[in-house]
């Protein structure tokens, strides 16, 4: 056992590749193992002539004889030591996150990160199955998400409700789940995080080719390197022929060391572990050797696939394999045996969505029926005759300078200026008629009567708009049409949406809505004057403002609508060129006495 | 330096791989004490990984309180909902705890997604429709929630536009009634 120092490791490297045949068969398996053609690719088809491993190592000391053969170096050491760590770390975090299955415990990948950061995406959360009634607060449980159809989510319970099912949100989600779990819906309660082992898997459906290929990289390299050393582990055994029985004593005591771990298996597999038997044999390698030959023919088996990968990682199984005569593809299966757990894995495990998940909500929305509410259609028109108006404009018509009266009166009135027929929506749901809108800012709607002074006085009318210039919703006006140099009672909008009902005593009074309605909804207003109320001014149904006067200006005029003289009134619109009201009428009506709060809600109602 | 004996080797080949299982046992109790442990409750405010936040500008306000409906009775509001998410899904609108008496079933709701507008105006909201139907309609998990929005900026908003009406043909029986509904937006990443 010559040494060269400078070239070391790598003449030991140079040396074991070149003296021994197999190891080349084996380097060249190890590039195809993703695939399945290792199983075609039998490690000693270099040397055809030395089929069994028996006669192989005969052969391969010869060749090395010949070599002196070298002992390897510590940093061949360290890194074949480091190999043998990770593929035993790997497969021991596999075990952990595969075996619970095995009696009936539930392991998750978890695909994304809102368990963060205790929870990861990658890892493998074992869950166990347990009675909904067990769990509580601060757990952490999968479950069937209550969105998605066959979506499992692992999240943390944030409290129980009282009728058992649960409140729960992701350590990294700034709100608790949108939905209750139900308590049928539990799949069980988390008992192990398998950190970042299933890390592969989530690289793969991101398509994260480059962590995936460098992980398989280092995986398959730390299996040739190895693969290799026991090789040299052979090689030794048979130059050393008085360690022989040391060596194989060692072999055990790592079985040994590995019955903790055998009890993680279902008895069964326990049973058949080769300890025992290996035990009572340590000094009889024919015996041990049939034992563990046994072990392996029916390696096909889930829980002997199990027992082989420890073996695998303990890389100990293999070297009795090649001693015994078996084949090529059994020699392999460590390797094999790696994969096919890992694929097994990958099939078995569920993929757990620890959902990223956040709302905003708006609540407390309510709908409340008036108990004045009618119901059935067409009954606004009987309410407001009902009332006895003067005149009664629905402003349904299709065309024309004519508005229809609808009280029966006979007081029709005019479409001054230009006005929009049939505008919808109708503003009155359940009674039929569209409406009217103005067209430019001499739109106006006269009526006929001339009336001089009227003290008690109401009017209804419906209006919709968007505007926000305001504009004059009806008048009493000295001058029919025009412009007039009297005006009072009058409504109007102001810029904001607000409704000004005012008379004019020497000066405006004025009483103003408090709210705003140029929101594009139909509304219905009125007003009324007399000695019962003073001044009122409704909104859908309800006095809205009220004022203690009861005079008005004294002059003789006529009622107008859409249009009008407002000068300087307070809060008057802005509108530079008009005061015409920027919207949609209907259904006026103008009565010769002051209006109950009754009829006017009845009316409303009965729209 | 001196090559390692074969006795070295076979120690430390021993002690590797029983070394790297016990490691793997620590590792996997470590991770599952700190993922299980009942005393980690609250790591709400850990965003290591991403994070996903919804918000609206309601203020804390229902859209609609509307008292003394009549059937025909309509009203129009504006929600407007802001996505500031480093991770980006399809939010979904749907509405919990919503009433299913029968008023709820003549309230008929359209809610359009869009631009502009927010709470106080709908301004000159443009949209397009994403539901049509009563409340007892709507959707009611996440799974099926109306929506086509999948914010991919940070942060990005979308107004929805909703409008009731109280259907005209509602009978006397829901005289009184009320119904009531919250509005939830969900994003999912």
């Amino acid at each position: 056992m010559s040494v060269t120092p400078t070239t070391v490791d790598h003449r030991d490297a140079a040396a074991t590749r070149d003296g021994v045949a197999i190891i080349e068969g084996v380097d060249s398996t190890a590039t195809d193992l993703i695939g399945s053609s290792y199983v075609n690719l039998p490690a000693d088809t270099d040397v055809p002539s030395l089929p069994t491993g028996r006669d192989r190592t005969t052969a391969r000391v010869g060749v090395l004889a010949g070599e002196a053969v070298r002992r390897p170096g510590w940093i061949y050491l360290l890194l074949v030591t480091s190999a043998r760590v990770l593929l035993a770390f790997v497969t021991g975090m596999i075990l952990w996150a595969t075996i619970p299955a095995l009696i009936g415990w539930r392991s998750d990948v978890v695909l994304t990160g809102s368990m963060g950061p205790r929870i990861s995406p990658g890892d493998v959360v074992v869950s166990e199955p347990v009675p909904a009634s067990s769990v509580r607060a601060g757990q952490v449980i999968s479950f069937d998400d209550p969105n998605v159809a066959s979506r499992t989510v692992i999240h943390r319970i944030r409290s129980v409700n009282p009728d058992g099912t649960l409140i729960t949100r992701g350590d990294a989600n700034p709100t608790d789940d949108s939905h209750p779990v139900a308590s049928t819906a539990i799949h069980g309660l988390g008992r192990l995080c398998v950190r970042f082992v299933a890390l592969p898997v989530v690289w793969a459906r991101e398509g994260a080719l480059l962590p995936l290929g460098l992980t398989l990289f280092v995986l398959v390299s730390a299996i040739v390197l190895v693969l290799r050393d026991r090789d040299d582990d052979l090689l030794d055994e048979n130059s050393e022929d008085d360690d022989d029985h040391v060596d194989d004593v060692d072999d055990l005591h790592d079985l040994d060391d590995l019955d903790d771990l055998d009890d993680l298996e279902p008895p069964d597999a326990k049973a058949e572990t080769p300890n025992d038997d290996a035990d009572t044999t340590a000094n009889d390698g024919g015996d041990r050797v049939e034992d563990i030959q046994l072990e392996n023919d029916d390696e096909i088996d889930h829980t002997r696939l199990v027992t082989s990968m420890l073996n695998s990682a303990l890389n100990r199984l293999t070297i009795v394999i090649r001693m015994i005569r078996v084949p090529t593809l059994l020699r392999m299966s460590p390797i094999a045996a790696t994969f096919a757990v890992a694929m097994a894995m990958a099939v078995v495990l569920g993929a757990a969505f620890s959902a990223f998940a956040a709302t905003a909500s708006d609540a407390g929305n309510a709908w409340k029926i008036s108990p004045y509410a009618q119901f059935g259609a067409g009954t606004y028109v009987t309410e407001v005759n009902n009332s006895g108006p003067l005149f009664f404009y629905r402003l349904n018509e299709a065309s024309g300078t004519t508005a229809a009266d609808a009280s029966g009166s006979g007081n029709p009135g005019t479409y001054v200026g230009g006005w929009n027929y049939g505008f919808s929506p109708q503003p009155l749901p359940r009674n039929v008629g569209l409406a009217v809108s103005s067209k430019n800012n001499t739109s106006c709607i006269a009526s006929p009567v001339q009336l001089n002074n009227p003290k008690k006085y109401s009017y209804e009318m419906w209006f919709r708009t968007t505007s926000t210039s305001g504009g004059k919703l009806a008048a009493f006006e000295g001058a029919q049409i025009g412009t007039s140099s009297n005006y009072d009672r009058h409504l109007y909008m102001t810029n904001t949406g607000k409704l000004v009902f005012g008379v004019w005593l020497g000066s405006p009074t004025v009483i103003t809505s408090p709210l705003s309605y140029n929101d594009g909804a139909w509304h219905q207003a009125a007003v009324t004057m007399g000695t019962t109320g003073g001044m009122q001014l409704f909104v859908d149904g309800f006095s809205v403002v009220t004022s203690a006067n009861t005079a008005s200006e004294n002059f003789k005029g006529y009622w107008r609508f859409g249009c009008g003289s407002l000068g300087s009134w307070p809060n008057y619109p802005t509108d530079p060129s008009s005061t015409n009201f920027d919207g949609a009428i209907a259904d006026i009506s103008v009565y010769a006495a002051e209006l109950t709060p009754t009829a006017i809600r009845t009316h409303y109602f009965a729209a | 330096m001196n090559r390692p004996t074969m006795r070295q080797r076979r120690m430390i080949k021993a002690a590797a791989v029983p070394a790297a299982l016990l490691a793997s046992a620590l590792v996997v109790w470590q991770g599952s004490y700190a993922a299980f442990s009942a005393t980690t409750n609250d790591a709400a405010n850990n965003w290591a990984t991403g994070n996903v936040s919804l918000t609206d500008d309601d203020g804390g306000s229902a859209m609609f309180n509307a008292v003394g409906l009549r059937p025909g009775s309509t009203g129009t509001k504006c929600i407007k909902v802001t996505s500031n998410s480093s991770l980006f899904g399809p939010v979904k609108l749907y509405t919990t705890s919503a009433s299913t008496n029968s008023l709820a079933n003549y309230i008929d709701v359209t809610v359009a997604e869009g631009t502009p507008g927010d709470f106080t105006s709908c301004g000159a909201f443009v949209g397009s429709s994403i539901y049509s139907g009563t409340l007892t309609a709507m959707p009611s998990t996440y799974g099926t929630g109306a929506g086509t929005w999948t914010p991919s900026t940070n942060p990005e908003s979308k107004t929805y536009k909703f409008t009731y009406t109280v259907n005209a043909a509602a009978p006397s029986s829901v005289m009184n009634s009320t119904a009531s509904a919250t509005f939830t937006w969900e994003i999912q990443a």
